[in-house]
């Protein structure tokens, strides 16, 4: 018991971090903070399969984290619904003194800050699964966001060897809008024959520099994430140039399904 | 029959595919309705094969083998006994039926026309000929003699034998061959529209500056180059009119639509480097 209890409980006096949302992206933010003077507690249904290390702490349940984080991110893509009742349930149990930095790729901060207490404290990120790997995030605010909040989570990647570019409050920011955009492009072309996905992906690498193939790229990503980001863009500006590709929609079932079932 | 690669047009991209043949041990004729184009391109194949010298890519001996195997002609009959033409011609649809045209008169019968369009229709230039079905694509990327992609383009009469023909001819060229069907932009052209369409939007919107945008697209996406700098690079006008080219032919599929930025760049005449500015000043 005693163990038990010794292994879960915080090295004090450091800070406490909470992530919560898709698993690809909680996944990430344990990989880039395994190693960090923090503990971040991992709020999810199950625990993610990362590497075992100390300061990485899961709880299904919030009860058992502490009130007193210094940021919490929420990195829900998939499902807006899902992300608003997070953000109630953490606003509920956390101090409203603490940072929330929300993914804000699928909706956007003034979106969430409509159902939020303190919107206040509430940053948008541009968390999207294999640009966490990279030098840069995208930070956004919403119409109430304070200075201080943004100072803030600047700070956090700061501390964290991330850069950060501040930009316009809009599905997809930048980054995961052009990326998106890209590999519907690539799977329009897939269903169109035009092209099989090895040819696509060799192509775009070789033809025009990019880092990875679309096709592949997409795979890495997960396909329900980019069909997140592309019906957001959709319904966001009633423009069919972002309206998904139906074969993005069947890859995107086949990326749940392979989630469910095969981990 | 030797196996002769004859090239129409000896502008940038005729010169590096005369140049890349050359290499690969083929006998090339270069043909072009001008002298002095012919003489500007054996100067630059002779430079670039220099400069594979001092790479170490090269010997000087392969250099002297290679120029011996080009023969340069402004007359169109000396194509005659060719295996494999590759037109590389302007791009003018009207240009390119008529060379397809009398190349279909002067060929072998077995013999191949490919053309290296960027953006025309194959099978529009095979029905142009009596053999659609040894009419292909091979769309080589700028500069031919470094860039290791070539589309293969098959048009809708395009036989499977041509195909592995083109297919085998590029991989002796030292190239990697994609397979594409004659669609808009092929490959490459088309998909790519979005790095740049997305991004003019974005500025039109003002979600982030162009900097910022070409700084977030290498940081956070590992692009090597943003899209501002690169349109910068190709030009603003060049890539204007792949994206205009590419929207007709879809009959204005909303996904392909230029931006009006584009246009009032290229209406200020900012094009880029080649005029000293564009989205940055040079």
């Amino acid at each position: 018991m005693g163990m038990a209890q010794k292994k879960r409980k915080p090295k004090t006096p450091e800070k406490s971090f909470l992530v919560c949302g898709d698993e690809p992206l909680l996944k990430a933010f344990c990989e880039h903070y395994s190693r960090a003077d923090v503990n971040l507690y991992i709020w999810h249904n199950k625990k993610p399969e990362v590497s075992k290390r100390s300061n990485l702490i899961y709880s299904r349940s919030l009860a058992r984290i502490p009130k007193d984080l210094i940021v919490i991110f929420e990195l829900t893509n998939t499902s807006p619904a899902q992300k608003i009742k997070n953000l109630e349930q953490i606003e509920k149990h956390c101090a409203k003194e603490s940072l929330i930095i929300s993914s804000s790729v699928s909706s956007t901060v003034t979106a969430q800050s409509a159902h939020a207490r303190y919107p206040q404290r509430i940053i948008g990120i541009s968390a999207f699964p294999t640009l966490l790997e990279n030098d840069l995030v995208e930070l956004s605010r919403g119409p109430l966001t304070q200075n201080d909040a943004l100072k803030a989570a600047g700070e956090i990647f700061f501390d964290y060897h991330k850069e950060v570019s501040l930009v316009d409050d809009r599905i997809g920011m930048v980054m995961p809008r052009i990326l998106c955009c890209l590999i519907n492009e690539a799977i329009f072309a897939l269903q169109e024959e035009v092209a099989s996905t090895d040819d696509i992906d060799t192509a775009m690498k070789l033809g025009t520099n990019y880092p990875q193939g679309p096709v592949e790229w997409g795979e890495r990503i997960g396909f329900d994430q980019v069909l997140a980001v592309m019906e957001a863009l959709h319904a966001d500006t009633g423009e069919d140039r972002y309206r998904p590709a139906p074969l993005l929609r069947k890859l995107a079932v086949g990326t749940i399904l392979t989630s469910r079932f095969l981990v | 029959m030797a196996n002769v690669i004859g090239i129409i047009g000896a502008g940038t991209m005729g010169s590096g595919i005369a140049q890349v043949a050359a290499v690969a041990g083929y006998g090339v004729i270069l043909y072009d309705i001008e002298a002095p184009a012919l003489d500007r391109s054996m100067k630059q194949i002779e430079n670039n094969l220099a400069k594979a010298i001092e790479k170490n890519k090269l010997t000087a001996a392969e250099k002297e083998t290679a120029l011996a195997k080009i023969k340069t002609s402004v007359d169109f009959s000396q194509l005659k006994n060719s295996t494999t033409v590759i037109e590389a011609a302007a791009e003018r649809l009207d240009i390119k039926q008529g060379i397809f045209q009398r190349l279909d008169d002067l060929l072998p019968h077995e013999s191949i026309i490919a053309t290296n369009t960027s953006s025309l229709s194959v099978t529009v230039l095979g029905a142009a000929t009596r053999r659609p079905d040894r009419v292909i694509g091979i769309h080589f990327f700028n500069p031919a003699h470094i860039m290791k992609l070539v589309e293969i383009i098959k048009g809708i009469e395009t036989s499977q034998t041509t195909i592995s023909r083109i297919t085998s001819l590029a991989k002796e060229f030292g190239k990697t061959p994609v397979l594409a069907s004659d669609t808009p932009g092929f490959i490459v052209n088309r998909i790519a529209r979005p790095f740049y369409g997305e991004a003019l939007r974005l500025l039109g919107e003002g979600v982030a500056s162009a900097d910022e945008i070409d700084r977030i697209v290498k940081k956070s996406g590992g692009f090597k180059m943003g899209p501002f700098e690169l349109m910068d690079l190709i030009g603003i006008d060049i890539n204007f009119s792949v994206s205009k080219s590419v929207y007709e032919q879809f009959f204005h599929e909303p996904r392909y639509r230029p931006h009006p930025i584009q246009q009032q760049m290229v209406d200020a005449n900012l094009l880029g480097r080649k005029t000293g500015k564009g989205f940055y000043e040079y």
